[in-house]
């Protein structure tokens, strides 16, 4: 067989299947997540826990349990102290 | 012990040549494919368990349809040095094909192990196997023996590596060790110990 016939027919090959590539990874898209696993397109322990990215807040996996559990307790006093600013707030109107 | 094909039942060497790349040819310990999913998924047993079942699956998929696509249309096209671009798309197309009926048909399917098909799409394992099968020669029945046994020794290796984590978080470590170091110490020192299997079976 000629090079040349045999270039093209990589190339057709690899086309042929770049299309079946495609024509899946759309189809994929497309199908709808079954109901009950919405929750897992969104950033999860299942999805995150072994990224790397620092700077997605999402990556609490990063952190060791010590500094997980501090931010997750100045998470909570700051909602606290901001309950009782609007808490106080509300007396003052009244 | 040293095994050839003709003095052997088919069906007992089909089984030594799935021993031979589970235990003593593993994909991660000895070949040292797919260490990225191995270190960043398994450190929770059960997250581990379902990437590894993911994993298997993907890779005697990909085997069972690469091997007749390079036998039957590569080869006679003499075209096979475009092997290893046709065996990435089909390896793709495939996780996307089988994800699509997954999240279709099979919604405990998809919560079990659906989330890790895209990311198998780029585990050199999977294509370490069907490239491996190819390149060696190997007929149709040694390469769904050579991806078996790969597929099980990835799932036992990360199963086994993910409870090893475990007890070892429980444990004080130094600072500048924990996480992926210590994680790659702990591979690296199973590694040695499946070592030991080396030599025990050969398939010629």
């Amino acid at each position: 067989m000629p090079t040349w016939a045999r270039w093209l027919l990589a190339i057709g090959v690899i086309v042929l299947f770049l299309i079946i590539f495609l024509v899946s990874y759309i189809l994929y898209r497309k199908t709808p997540v079954p109901k009950g696993c919405e929750d897992l397109e969104k950033p999860s322990e299942a999805k995150c826990h072994g990224c790397g990215i620092l700077g997605c807040h999402f990556n609490m996996y990063y952190n060791t349990p010590e500094e997980q559990a501090k931010m997750e307790y100045e998470k909570e006093k700051k909602e606290a102290e901001e309950s009782k600013k609007s808490s106080s707030e509300e007396e003052k109107k009244e | 012990m040293e095994i050839a094909d003709t003095t052997l039942p088919y069906i007992v060497a089909f089984l030594l040549a799935i021993v031979s790349s589970m235990l003593i040819d593993n994909v991660i310990l000895s070949r040292f494919y797919g260490i990225c999913s191995f270190i960043g998924v398994g450190d929770k047993p059960k997250s581990a368990f379902s990437m590894g079942v993911a994993v298997s699956f993907v890779i005697i998929m990909a085997a069972l349809v690469c091997w007749p696509i390079y036998t039957y249309i590569l080869k006679p096209l003499q075209i096979p040095f475009m092997d290893t671009l046709t065996y990435i798309l089909v390896i793709a197309s495939l996780v996307q094909i089988v994800g699509l009926f997954i999240k279709k048909y099979s919604p405990a399917l998809y919560r079990g192990f659906g989330i890790y098909l895209p990311l198998i799409t780029t585990n050199c394992a999977v294509l370490g196997v069907v490239q491996g099968n190819t390149d060696s020669g190997l007929s149709f029945g040694a390469s769904m023996a050579n991806a078996i046994g790969t597929s099980l020794g990835y799932l036992i290796v990360i199963v086994i590596f993910s409870f090893i984590r475990i007890r070892v978080s429980e444990y004080k470590s130094p600072k500048a060790f924990k996480g992926v170091a210590l994680a790659l110490i702990i591979a690296a020192i199973m590694s040695m110990a499946f070592v030991g299997f080396s030599g025990m079976v050969s398939v010629k």
